[in-house]
């Protein structure tokens, strides 16, 4: 085997894992056909987000920090991944003070918020969760590092009974893992095809086909990638990049 | 040899594309039907109303609320003073919309008695929030007993400004049945609860004033039924809480961003990572670019 063929199957193993992030991702998503009105919903049209909120993992899109009270009672925090598992929160730099976010919480309320402000934290910052009836939208700064946060304060304005949300931009999230695998499967097979060292093309294809596999075993076996992500930061944060 | 590749890898593709349904779905707790159920919900309501205009207006009922599923429909009862029919209405399959009329700056006290009918009359049912949260406190069993709804007594003022409500009483009464087999016993909710009101008075006396929605103060009772049994129930809630000149719903706090990385003395969680970073996604694609670029030109 060639040495540029190693080099070519490294990064082909490297991009997988950025792939099987967002396949996890897409997935395990809470089916919200079926069940959009039992979920909170965080609704900024501004920058396109209407999504449900999660009390799992941010891995799963939007989550409330469980220390946090729900709207209404108290500080609101939601934290949302700004790249990969949906990047639900990919604009919220976009935000500025007097946009409207809403909450439509089951059992509560439709709740509006108006942006105040925003702030870059370190991230390593704790935020107070006693700070009013407020709320704080929570992504990483800047795109595509974690090194800060971006924090978005809102604060609450007025409550309207409970109206389940009506559209269903999640609700297309599934084939999305699928036609990531495929896209990964036909770049690597592209990328066989006409790779110049012909003896060496059998590795690549047998390479994609490997990690293609991989990816759909995390297809249908979806678990949070929160490990390989930590390594991945871990790793970009070592090689300063 | 490399043909026959391809075609199998498609042809795995496909097939795992074409069963790859929803695997890996959530499924969420929902919540169950209750042996507890409740009928002949009926309410008098007495309120106090300015017309702010210059001109005449309506004070206006209709007789459906739409907070719950199925929605409650209401029959007029009683009225007084007499309330005439409008002539639109939202709800003209239950008989219409009825009003009063109000004088240009006429403050006027009406009374008006509503009973539930339909689903909630006819068919046992229990009153809950439209679509009300089965997931809130996943994965725990989120059962809290009966479910409360509520409404926005003063909700005539955001429909029409020019009505001023002034003051809002309403006494709420609802028949509890138990139809199980056996004993039951639980936290039953008001049924229906206005907000930023207060609890001026109930019978039975109410086990505790459940503060979930924060801004309704609802009655809550534990109860215990034998098989079979009926048990009434009334509570009577008055509107406004506080001072008429208090925006009601107003955020009441906007407390300063803290300074410091760990607030003293507060509750305080991390911030997580949020992002992966795309340098390796960088190096990754930067690898095979040079791999190609290597057996291609230095090779």
């Amino acid at each position: 085997m060639k040495f540029s063929t190693v080099l070519i199957i490294v990064g082909m193993f490297i991009i997988s894992l950025y792939f099987l992030v967002e396949v996890n991702y897409y997935s395990s998503v809470e089916n919200d056909s079926q069940n959009r009105s039992d979920s909170p919903y965080l609704e900024v049209p501004l920058i396109g987000v209407d999504q449900s909120i999660n009390n799992k993992s941010v891995d799963y899109g939007v989550y409330h920090e469980p220390e946090s009270a729900k709207p209404g009672s108290g500080t609101v925090v939601l934290f949302g991944h700004r790249t990969l598992h949906g990047s639900p929160f990919l604009k919220l730099d976009q935000l500025k003070p007097g946009d409207n976010i809403t909450l439509a919480w089951p059992g509560i309320g439709n709740v509006e918020y108006r942006v105040l402000n925003h702030t870059i934290v370190p991230a390593s910052y704790r935020l107070s969760v006693e700070q009013g009836n407020v709320l704080f939208l929570i992504t990483c700064y800047p795109l595509g590092s974690s090194k800060e946060r971006l924090v978005i304060k809102a604060k609450q304005e007025k409550i309207y009974p409970y109206q389940a949300p009506t559209a269903t931009s999640t609700d297309d999230d599934q084939p999305y893992a699928i036609a990531l695998i495929a896209a990964f499967f036909a770049g690597g097979m592209i990328l066989s095809y006409f790779y110049p060292v012909t003896e060496d093309r059998m590795f690549l294809i047998i390479a994609t086909l490997a990690m293609t596999l991989f990816l759909v075993l995390g297809y249908f076996f979806p678990t949070p990638a929160s490990g390989i992500e930590s390594q991945m930061s871990n790793i970009s944060n070592i090689l300063g990049v | 040899m490399m043909k026959k590749i391809v075609l199998a890898s498609a042809f795995m593709f496909t097939l795992f594309a074409f069963f790859g349904a929803s695997w890996g779905a959530e499924a969420w707790i929902q919540e169950q039907e209750s042996s507890l159920y409740m009928s002949h919900l009926s309410t008098t309501i007495h309120i106090h109303i300015k017309n702010n205009r210059d001109h005449v207006q309506y004070f206006k009922i209709s007789q459906q609320y739409f907070g719950t599923t199925p929605p409650i429909d209401w029959i007029i009862v009683n009225t007084n003073p007499k309330a005439v029919k409008m002539v639109k209405s939202v709800t003209p399959e239950l008989g219409g919309d009825y009003g009063w009329r109000i004088n240009p700056g006429e403050t006027m006290t009406i009374c008006f008695s509503l009973a539930a009918t339909g689903s909630m009359g006819n068919i046992p049912t229990y009153i809950q929030q439209n679509s009300s949260m089965a997931n809130q406190f996943w994965p725990l069993i989120p059962e809290p007993g009966l479910a409360a709804s509520w409404f926005m007594p003063n909700e005539i003022e955001i429909l029409n400004p020019d009505l001023d409500l002034q003051v809002w009483q309403g006494e709420f009464k609802f028949l509890l049945h138990n139809v199980d087999t056996k004993r039951v016993a639980g936290i039953v909710r008001a049924p229906i609860v206005p907000v930023d009101s207060k609890l001026t008075s109930s019978n039975p006396s109410i086990t505790f004033v459940d503060k979930d929605v924060p801004w309704a103060d609802t009655a809550a009772w534990d109860v215990s039924m034998a098989p079979g049994s009926s048990r009434w129930f009334s509570y009577t809630y008055q509107w406004p809480i506080s001072s008429p000149n208090e925006p009601s719903h107003s955020g009441s706090s906007s407390s300063t961003f803290p300074k410091t990385s760990a607030a003293k003395n507060t509750t305080t969680v991390p911030t997580p990572g949020t992002g992966v970073p795309y340098g390796l996604l960088a190096i990754g694609t930067v690898v095979i670019v040079a791999g190609v670029a290597y057996s291609k030109f230095f090779r």
